[in-house]
């Protein structure tokens, strides 16, 4: 155990570092979670104290530790089929819509920009091949921050927390399972493109233009109103006109951009860009 | 900006191509005067994302032209309005001093608008003509308005008129009574208490939140002189006024109603009850309390902080046989068992060590996992012993937790189980905690019979070992 406590300056500085990385904002009645959740970091990189831990982080220009930074403060607790209502209608209701207003040679766009470690975009994935659709036709993008998490969605094996609400017969058709874990069949693996992107830097975001469907959920409680505005204009900039935007089922945009034309299917709020 | 760009900013704010729109509205924000005209047109484009654009750029703006420019928009339609004191409350204070003249607009909205704003932004050089407004405006809504600011101004001169107000019309003194709490001014007490008899039921109700909210034990007995006369929701109201108050004393009734009160929507009321029932020491509140924080889906960050306020409201009931039952009920959810799994731990509950042991085998691995942290925190032989059993526990997690509870504890026993597992141990993470560990309990010993290890082994030993700095890894 670190014999430091974490000073409320260094506090203070650790968060606005943090704060520049990626807009995560961290209130100041987060302190403790903080210093529970950094002071691993800090054996591991066998540092005696907070501040020698923001020299080291501030100095190593590595994006692993930078990752590794991140993936402590963020909570990366996702799974499969995470708030299914809002991916029924994607399915059943807005897909068609696209489909309908789109060219034939063109391909849909779909973006889960905070991927995390997958669950999200591979959810997506087999829905669509379930519903017999040409997966050739979906261009389906995967981003995180975390080069950490999105090297561990590449691989694709999931824990039984993560695998928790996936349907049997999704189970039976695409996981193998392993002991204590189950492997995502290759299938699904190969139709996602997954990217490094941070959502608050507007350089990084061109990376992804004309985009579809959006699906960027339960990312923006990490933020505070600036960054989630910032975001959001990225965002509402990679989406092509008359294309939908999906935030968490407990998010909003209230208060943070009209930009948006928000509509209500079954109880799922859904916010097109018009 | 130089004129140029400027001129091209403008010419693209009415392009008929709304990307275009949008990203001049965005680009102009840099603070040119000339631009705040065309982004106030702007908030007019039939083009939402354009809207947006501008209603960013001149909250950026931040000068007293854009404010005085923006005021006008007060008399628009709704949309326009609630644009311009969404932007005006951003400015902050530099628009305060053009509020004054408004103060005395024909309009009664424009008035009650302006002093709504004033309430947003929380500052005004001129509170004593709020003062005189609360006492002679004719609108009751700017009346209201007026005394809700000077409650948030903290103008405490206006205490005297703010409890005359008490008398106004309902909708009046409401908004007095929300002004009078943020004083917490004794002063007012005797006034506001006066009103816990009044026959319109909503004061009444307002009254009892506030007396709540001002937190004086000089309303305790007041409140539980009315809580015999009141109806259900009435006392339901008093009883959390009075655990905000601190003084509540444990009735049977007002035990059940503090636990039913914990399937309130509102997370207020949550707090309010656990807060009670933990003053109370209600065991028999562990369980639904627990069961709360168990539904709570940890990844959303605020839940952190209920799942912490819940844990140290049960920490202050204590150890309790309805605590460690909820390891074995069959009803509770998992996550609710691996936070009172964590409770026992930390609270050292000696008779629930035989139930913890029994949980290292749950079908759930987090509560496997809570389990075995749970017992590091117990210093006793047969915790010992069994934390030895589980070096070799076919979960790795759990045996990881295990290697590196026996390091910590330098189980002199545990040192050649480990020698033993260190050669077959597949995770290398975990060889790594069994070299820590065996470091820990007899380094002379560990380091002498290093040769008996392969050559990977032997070097994960010697990064151990080497003080090489940050970042090392086997």
């Amino acid at each position: 155990m670190l014999n430091f406590p974490l000073m409320d300056d260094t506090f203070r500085n650790i968060r606005d570092y943090i704060f520049d990385l990626c807009g995560i904002y961290i209130s100041d009645n987060k302190k403790y979670l903080v210093e529970n959740r950094l002071a691993k970091i800090l054996t591991e990189n066998k540092l005696n104290s907070f501040e020698e831990y923001l020299k080291f982080i501030k100095i190593c220009k590595n994006g692993n530790d930078h990752s590794r930074l991140i993936d402590a403060i963020t909570t990366n607790e996702t799974y499969f089929f995470r708030e299914p209502d809002q991916l029924n209608i994607f399915i059943s209701e807005i897909l068609p819509k696209i489909s309908n207003q789109k060219p034939e040679h063109q391909n849909i766009r779909i973006w889960s920009s905070a991927c995390s470690s997958g669950e999200e975009p591979y959810t997506i994935s087999m829905m669509l091949k379930e519903k017999l659709l040409d997966l050739s036709k979906y261009e389906i993008y995967a981003s995180d921050i975390s080069e950490g998490v999105l090297s561990s969605a590449a691989k694709g094996v999931y824990s039984s927390y993560s695998v928790r609400n996936v349907p049997e017969a999704y189970l039976k058709k695409y996981f193998t399972n392993n002991g204590d874990c189950s492997i995502l069949d290759s299938s699904i693996k190969k139709s996602i493109i997954f990217k490094r992107i941070n959502l608050i830097d507007s350089k990084n975001i061109n990376l992804i233009r004309g985009v579809d469907v959006i699906f960027c959920r339960n990312m923006l409680i990490y933020f505070n109103i600036k960054s989630k505005q910032k975001v959001i204009s990225h965002l509402y900039d990679c989406l092509n006109p008359g294309g939908y935007l999906f935030v968490g089922a407990s998010e909003s945009l209230h208060n943070v951009t009209r930009a948006f034309r928000p509509s209500v299917i079954n109880k799922v709020i859904i916010y097109k860009k018009v | 900006m130089n004129t140029k760009r400027l001129n091209k900013l403008l010419s693209d704010l009415t392009h008929k191509d709304s990307s275009r729109r949008r990203s001049a509205a965005e680009a102009l924000s840099e603070g040119d005067e000339r631009a705040l005209y065309p982004l106030i047109k702007s908030l007019k484009d039939e083009n939402l994302g354009v809207q947006d654009a501008a209603i960013q750029s001149l909250m950026n703006i931040k000068q007293e032209a854009t404010a005085y420019m923006l005021l006008p928009l007060l008399r628009e339609s709704s949309f326009l309005r609630n644009t311009a004191m969404l932007i005006l409350k951003e400015m902050g204070k530099i628009a305060v001093p053009l509020f004054r003249t408004l103060l005395t607009d024909k309009d009664d909205d424009v008035r009650k608008f302006v002093l709504d704003l004033i309430y947003d932004i929380q500052y005004c050089e001129y509170p004593d003509e709020l003062v005189y407004i609360l006492s002679n405006d004719s609108n009751s809504n700017v009346r209201a308005s007026s005394a809700k600011a000077l409650g948030i101004l903290q103008f405490r001169k206006a205490i005297p008129q703010l409890i005359h107000s008490l008398n106004d019309e309902e909708w009046v003194c409401f908004s007095a009574l929300e002004a009078l709490a943020m004083f917490n001014d004794d002063k007012s007490l005797e006034h506001i208490i006066a009103l816990l008899d009044s026959p319109s039921e909503t004061i009444r109700f307002a009254v009892i939140e506030t007396l709540g909210k001002i937190r004086s034990q000089k309303a305790s007995t007041p409140l539980i002189e009315r809580e015999l006369k009141a109806d259900d929701f009435e006392r339901k109201l008093i009883i959390k006024s009075l655990v905000q108050i601190g003084t509540i004393s444990s009735t049977p009734h007002i035990r059940e109603t503090l636990i039913e009160m914990l399937k309130e929507d509102e997370w207020e009321d949550k707090y309010t009850a656990i807060k009670g029932l933990s003053n109370l020491k209600v065991n028999e509140a562990i369980s639904p309390i627990i069961d709360l924080a168990g539904s709570l889906e940890s990844s959303v960050p605020e839940n952190e902080d209920k799942i912490e306020f819940i844990k140290k409201a049960i920490y202050s009931i204590g150890c309790h046989k309805n605590l460690t039952n909820i390891i074995t009920s069959p009803s509770m959810k998992y996550r609710g068992k691996t936070i009172a799994l964590e409770i026992l731990g930390e609270l050292q509950c000696k008779e629930a060590v035989s139930v913890i042991i029994n949980s290292m085998n749950s079908d759930y691995r987090d509560v496997r996992r809570a389990s075995i942290e749970s017992l590091i925190k117990f210093e006793s032989d047969e915790v010992s012993k069994c934390l030895m059993e589980t070096i070799n526990h076919t979960d790795s997690h759990v045996r990881k937790i295990a290697i590196m509870a026996m390091g910590k504890i330098g189980a002199v026993a545990a040192f050649e189980p480990l020698i033993t597992m260190l050669h077959k141990e597949g995770y290398s993470d975990i060889q790594e905690d069994i070299i820590a560990s065996l470091l820990k309990i007899n380094a002379t010993l560990f380091l002498s019979r290093i040769d008996e290890f392969n050559d990977d082994t032997r070097k994960c030993i010697e990064h151990h070992t080497a003080d090489s700095g940050p970042g090392v890894k086997c």
